[in-house]
């Protein structure tokens, strides 16, 4: 793949600059706002519109405005020739923790005044890994030891930018939810308090729902009466203040439609419970996360509304996914429910081509399907599907360009798009793709071993319970061993 | 070096200590004696370095800076001579001096509701206020003296929010039933910090204290709101609001009539408490040890000064190691015309091999990484010129206890660091006053308090410099230098 | 039933269908079908022996457990009952063996009861995985029929965590299953860096630590020599008396007499180093290491000192610094630097996806054919049964794989497994729940 034209007199200043202070340039590139670009004579894969042999992809200023064979376009946009290569857009994953400063808030069963949008670490090389693995938009979400979590962040990895940059700012909002043994681990087994069974995780939801709506009431009614009392003072009497309660405006905003549940699950009875809740409530348009037996109710979901994010062929770790099956998201997928393919793991995201695969392997789906389990489906999950998910004019510009179909375990992918700008090349990158903010002035390099993991074995358990295991190693053995 | 060739002609040092058993004697007095410097050299916070000043204070206040004077008769005179300099006493813009430790939070155990913590247990007490408990006589006190700080902006250490911040001088009058207060000004702000309840109790992490901290304003607000329903006219009916110490504490941090101090350890961190700043509108002060340079438009937009402390950074092992292996080589080949030449010669060898042979064995991964190691240990060094470059009011805080540490800390960022010795004067004091808000501090003009330090030699920073007193609010303590 | 793509397997397929029809099979149902055994002709396959060259449209036979025949479309002559099966378009090859596991010692990773890895103690040789092999595990048949036959069961806590066993994935006892129950021991290299980032220890504590752990190596290899080399000299008959016997030390022997090789556990460069090292003082032990994941770095002391490795693909890099692909690499830089490597997915329930870390490692450097045998011959020679399996070649045990594409493409289909000459129900718990539920009646 030729390059040559995206190294630009700006980016060759920038260089100059840069040497003039260090010896090397070694730092990948960072985000640097929406570009325009020219992507030559692929095989792109829309998703949407078919697979089109030979064809461009213009990027103008971070937006796809023409897909086409031989795009005429102004002289001096960079090319990249994807001649031979796959041309795709940039893979969703509905579910990760890729760059957290912490997971789990796990000291209460609902906890929706947070939000992980205050959580972001924009310095992670986890987030240039993912990048290297074609993913441009992920769902940073709360880990799963409270029934309601935090509000999650949909982020778009424009590595080197901060915090703010990161975040896809047209999605809406999202809020983590967990059914099952985890929080029902952390709170009843680990504190004492509810929930410690299924039934009290419904409880946890229905009672936080009624205090919301209760709220909502009286501060509506309050904040009406107080402006009614502005207007009029002598007629309107002053009210009683009623405090804004973060916690239970979150909820309420939820049952208005305003912010999207993901909800970690595993088993159908509390699939189902869930889905009686929100029909109870109103709520619509969820998501089942995981949802490893979410096949044993696969028509009640579709008939719901409701999609699903699973895992390609994780089970066993735990009780709860004892029963499961690898061929969980063909039989969502082939009963009508939107199904997506996610990671919930820093490695598992290097490769969500491969796990796409798997569905392929596992059920016989086609292989254009699979792909939208990693693309348009998980981008409808977020809510974001009318900018990302897919290659058609007037989307983002995230694109991920392939060796060979990504479907295929030879597949290599070669360079990732965000907002029409390079941050990953192959051929180009350094081995050390760290960011020069994240760089130790201290830390030794033989220190740097400390970081490899003593253990190489495979899931023990929920990646999404990290920080709620930091809590229960803190000083509390003893208390805790009555409960287990 | 201009500084240093006047000292080196200047006559050896024959100052004199006068009265110095009053001085050590005068905390047993009850009114504030009238002291004065005479014959010194004096450096103001605008740079400026007058010689043969005299200065002097009564009662705590400077009543007169000139030159060539003579004091009036009743003032005693602490010292004289032109081989000595005065500078404004350091002010240490927040710390937990003077004051009791905190609790071991593995003492604490769970909370019977987890996620409803009592205000103390989740380290929530703006309402605490220092003056109560701080003691001047404390070790941590003492420490500060003898570096030279006047003043300490203290606060109890703790958690999320700990209490409020007061400024104290670092010596006071001592009575017969113990010292007279030491307070300057009560209540400068409401310290913040990232940090959690402890054990398992809400909130641990740094998402939840955010989350905390905007619904403890909501309160505030409803709360204050309420108080001033029932206060007004025309809620006669209305029922009286229930009190609570916390919430009402927080009235000035809501109305935006005094800073949040926050305590942060990264930019990120920075930009978090910003967001509650912007959601609020009340000032922050930043106190870190982080380099904020990255966020300095924002920092400079929003008029947020920086408290910064003062630890020499590690060099990376390689570049210690470097430093260490080409300077004895340095000296070994300026003394080699008289040395031995064959111990010359094996030294030669000896250097050659542990010079080139890690080298030539460096992986082309090692070398890469210690060029990028290199740029971060450059900026390392060069934090602090970069925030005062972008413009930022920066400020000290957090003097550990060790002036050894500190006046190296403040030596590598003058040496390796590229800020002048005036600069760091104006961190440790005028600008510290300034961003503290007080008016009367950090500066050495007629009507300031007394706050100064007594320098044997003409830069404050040299590692040969002596301090000998440190004079706080007036009152004089004399530096053991063993 | 979800058989759109996978043409329905004459007569087994049928009994599927027929029980799912009957309403037989329930979704916890134990695996109802038999496997056949006897005598199979597969022809017109593409035969992939590993140890030579591909012969299309080939025929093996198979009789008594044992490969009989391999050769080009010379159909044999063959008498009695018999079952012959078209390989058209299908490739035949060695079934893959995962050189470290805990299939069949652990059944759910989070239920402590079910964890039978992972004993009490920290010298334990004496306790031997086959004992605790759970031939009902769920996890067997779903590890099979994606065509991984043979694993080693390892446990995994303690500084020597006791013997790991070989074994295929059929059979209804421990026993049956068996290959080599004395295959290694395990020994976990202490560490001389933190453990991760919640360790607190400092860096005196950590050498301290480290420094007595070898100690204790030291002592344990010490002891354990001066017992065998007693017993020797009581089985020579030179000696009268007879010694206590000690069950840690009669275990030990074992790797005196090269029967199990000792595994030593060990993934940073600095450890693998420093295990390099001590391994050189050891010269009566038959040496694996596993897990190193940063063997690339030292590729080519490993290679000198001749000593096998067992390595994986699907991991984070190793180091912040690290090239983001490293792990996947890793594998094939240690083969070009000479090291004998096989590849382990190091995994219980989803030792399935070992064709997958072979499909990285060659995509990534290794090549596809290094990577077959990484997952083939190369663990059959490191555990030293290169004369039972790894390879198709007469005379060795028919563990087979017929695959409808490249085995090591994620979308191609395992449609036979042959493990001891059984040609195993392509069913597993995965499969029964897809039969039940991918076109589940909704009125219920």
């Amino acid at each position: 793949m030729t390059t040559q034209n995206l190294t630009t007199l700006k980016g060759l200043l920038t260089a100059l600059f840069l040497l003039s202070f260090t010896s090397v340039l070694a730092q990948p590139t960072t985000y640097d706002g929406p570009q325009s670009v020219l992507i030559k004579n692929g095989l792109v894969k829309t998703i949407t519109q078919g697979d089109l042999p030979n064809t461009d992809v213009y990027i103008v200023n971070g937006i796809i405005q023409e897909i086409g064979q031989d795009l005429s376009v102004p002289t001096n946009t960079p090319v990249i020739d994807a001649t031979d290569k796959v041309v795709m857009p940039g893979i969703v994953d509905a579910h990760s923790h890729l760059n957290t400063v912490s997971t789990n808030e796990a000291t209460s069963p609902v906890t929706s005044e947070i939000t992980i949008k205050e959580s972001i670490d924009p310095n992670d090389v986890a987030i240039y890994h993912a990048l290297a693995g074609g993913v441009t938009s992920i769902n940073l979400m709360h880990g799963s030891a409270n029934v309601i979590g935090a509000r999650n962040a949909t982020l778009k990895l424009r590595y080197g930018a901060d915090q703010f940059g990161l975040q896809f700012q047209e999605a809406p909002q999202t809020i983590k939810f967990a059914l099952g043994e985890n929080p029902t681990r952390v709170h009843g087994q680990g504190t004492g308090v509810q929930p410690r069974t299924r039934m009290g995780v419904e409880r946890v939801i229905r009672d936080i729902f009624d205090d919301a709506i209760e709220y909502d009431r009286k501060r509506e009614t309050y904040l009406e009466q107080k402006a009614a009392h502005e207007r009029r003072p002598n007629r309107v009497a002053l009210p009683v203040p009623v405090a804004k309660n973060l916690r239970l405006e979150v909820i309420s905003d939820i049952i208005e439609g305003d912010i999207l549940v993901h909800c970690h699950s595993y088993r159908a009875d509390e699939i189902m419970m869930l889905v009686n809740v929100f029909k109870d409530y109103g709520v619509e348009n969820y998501t089942f996360q995981h949802a490893n037996e979410g096949f044993k109710v696969a028509p009640e979901l579709a008939e719901a509304g409701a999609n699903a994010s699973v895992f390609s062929d994780w089970w066993a770790y735990k009780f709860e996914v004892y029963y499961s099956t690898a061929y969980n998201a063909a039989i969502l997928h082939e009963n009508g429910v939107n199904t997506s393919i996610n990671s919930d793991s820093n490695e598992l995201i290097r490769h969500l081509n491969h796990e796409a695969a798997k569905v392929v392997r596992y059920g016989g789906i086609s292989e254009n399907d699979a792909l939208k389990m990693i693309t348009i489906n998980p981008a409808k999950q977020l809510g974001i599907d009318e900018y990302v998910g897919s290659l058609e004019v007037g989307k983002h510009g995230d694109v991920s360009i392939w060796s060979a179909d990504p479907l295929s375990i030879y597949a290599v992918n070669e360079m990732t798009l965000v907002d029409g700008q390079v941050l990953f090349n192959r051929k180009t990158d350094a081995p050390d793709a760290r960011l020069d903010r994240a760089i130790s002035h201290d830390q030794s390099f033989d220190d740097l071993q400390s970081e490899v993991s003593e253990s190489i074995r495979g899931r023990q358990d929920d990646a999404c319970m990290e920080d709620a295991f930091k809590l229960f190693e803190s000083g509390h053995q003893s208390e805790q061993s009555h409960n287990y | 070096m201009k500084r240093n060739d006047r000292m080196g002609e200047a006559s050896l040092c024959f100052w004199m200590i006068l009265f110095l058993g009053s001085a050590l004697t005068a905390t047993a007095q009850t009114t504030l004696p009238s002291y004065g410097v005479q014959g010194v050299n004096v450096i103001q916070s605008d740079g400026t370095i007058k010689s043969d000043q005299t200065i002097h204070w009564a009662e705590g206040i400077i009543r007169r800076v000139s030159s060539s004077e003579t004091l009036p008769s009743s003032a005693r005179i602490l010292v004289e001579g032109d081989s000595l300099l005065i500078v404004p006493a350091f002010i240490d813009g927040l710390n937990h001096s003077g004051l009791p430790d905190a609790e071991d939070p593995s003492s604490y155990g769970t909370p019977d509701r987890p996620s409803d913590p009592t205000y103390d247990r989740a380290g929530i007490q703006p309402h605490r206020l220092p003056e109560s408990e701080f003691d001047v006589s404390h070790s941590s006190v003492a420490a500060h003296q003898s570096a030279g700080f006047g003043a300490i902006n203290s606060s109890h250490p703790g958690r999320m929010m700990p209490g409020q911040s007061s400024l104290f001088f670092t010596q006071a009058e001592e009575t017969f039933s113990g010292f007279e207060s030491p307070l300057y000004e009560s209540a400068l702000g409401f310290v913040f910090q990232f940090e959690g309840a402890g054990g398992r109790a809400y909130p641990a992490t740094d998402m939840a204290i955010m989350a905390r901290f905007k619904q403890l304003l909501y309160d505030a607000e409803a709360l204050q709101q309420h108080i001033n329903y029932v206060e007004g006219p025309g809620a006669e009916q209305m029922e009286t609001p229930q009190r609570d110490a916390v919430l009402e504490s927080l009235f000035p941090l809501l109305n935006g009539e005094k800073p949040l101090m926050a305590s942060v350890e990264s930019p990120e961190d920075a930009e978090r408490v910003l967001m509650l700043a912007d959601e609020f509108d009340f000032p922050v002060i930043f106190a870190t040890d982080a380099d904020l340079s990255p966020i300095a438009p924002k920092l400079v937009q929003s008029a947020t000064p920086v408290l910064f402390r003062f630890e020499k950074p590690e060099a990376p092992d390689w570049i210690q190691k470097e430093t260490e292996e080409t300077e004895p080589v340095e000296n070994t080949a300026n003394e080699s015309v008289a040395a031995d030449n064959a111990d010359d010669a094996a030294t030669d060898e000896s250097n050659s091999e542990s010079e080139q042979e890690p080298d030539e064995e460096l992986s082309e991964e090692e070398q890469a990484f210690r060029a990028r190691q290199a740029s971060a240990w450059e900026a390392k060094k060069g934090a602090l010129r970069t925030m005062l470059d972008a413009g930022l009011m920066i400020g000290v805080h957090g003097y550990n206890g060790n002036d050894k540490d500190f006046f190296e800390a403040l030596r590598f960022y003058h040496e390796e660091g590229e800020v002048t010795s005036q600069e760091l004067l104006n961190i440790l004091s005028s600008n510290t006053a300034m961003i503290l808000g007080i008016e009367r501090l950090g500066t050495l003009t007629e009507g300031s308090v007394a706050n100064m330090i007594v320098i044997n030699g003409q830069d404050w920073l040299s590692e040969d410099a002596t301090r000998l007193f440190t004079v706080s609010n007036g009152h004089v303590i004399t530096i053991d230098n063993d | 039933m979800n058989q759109k793509n996978l043409p329905l397997r004459s007569l087994s397929g049928w009994v599927i269908a027929l029980s799912l029809w009957l309403g037989l099979a329930t979704a916890h149902a134990q695996i109802t079908e038999k496997p056949e055994y006897g005598s199979f002709i597969i022809e017109n396959v593409d035969i992939y022996p590993v140890t030579s060259d591909v012969i299309e449209g080939g025929v093996v036979v198979v009789k008594d457990g044992i490969i009989e025949h391999v050769g080009s479309n010379v159909k044999p002559d063959l008498s009695g009952d018999v079952s012959r099966i078209d390989g058209s378009g299908h490739r035949l090859y060695p079934g893959f063996i995962d050189s470290e596991t805990q299939l069949g010692l652990n059944e759910i990773g989070a239920v402590a009861v079910t964890i039978d890895a992972a004993e009490v103690g920290s010298v334990n040789p004496e306790m031997i995985a086959q004992t605790a092999v759970n031939p009902g595990s769920v996890s067997i048949p779903v590890t099979r029929v994606d065509g991984v036959t043979n694993v080693i069961a390892a446990p995994v806590s303690g500084l020597v965590s006791g013997t790991g066993s070989l074994i295929d994935l059929y059979g209804y006892t421990p026993e049956a299953m068996s290959i080599d129950q004395r295959a290694g021991i395990y020994l976990n290299w202490p560490s001389s860096s933190k453990r991760g980032w919640w360790d607190s220890r400092s860096e005196k504590e950590i050498q301290d630590d480290y420094n007595e752990a070898v100690d204790q190596i030291d002592e344990l290899f010490d002891d354990a020599r001066a017992y065998h080399k007693m017993w020797q000299t009581v089985e020579s008959g030179e000696l009268d008396e007879q010694p206590d016997v000690n069950a840690k030390m009669e275990a030990m022997r074992y790797l005196f007499t090269q029967e199990a090789r000792l595994v030593v556990r060990v993934n940073r460069e600095k450890d693998i180093v420093a295990a390099l090292e001590w391994a050189t003082h050891q010269d009566d032990l038959s040496f694996v290491f596993s897990g190193v994941s940063e063997g690339w770095r030292v590729a080519d002391e490993i290679a000198a000192a001749d000593i096998p490795v067992i390595a994986t693909a699907l991991v984070t890099p190793s180091r912040s610094s690290d090239h983001y692909a490293r792990p996947y690499q890793n594998a094939g830089l240690m083969a070009d630097a000479g090291v004998h490597v096989s590849l382990s997915t190091f995994n219980t329930e989803n030792v399935r996806n070992l064709p997958f870390h072979a499909g990285y490692a060659a995509t990534y450097g290794m090549g596809i054919e290094e990577a077959l045998k990484a997952v083939t011959i190369n663990p059959a020679e490191l555990w030293g049964v290169d004369d039972k399996l790894g390879s198709i070649d007469v005379g060795k045990h028919a563990n087979l794989i017929l695959v409808d594409g490249d085995p090591f493409e994620t979308t191609s289909s395992i449609k036979d497994v042959f493990i001891r000459g059984y040609r195993v129900p392509m069913v597993s718990r995965h499969t029964q729940l897809n039969d039940e539920f991918l076109d589940r009646d909704v009125t219920n």
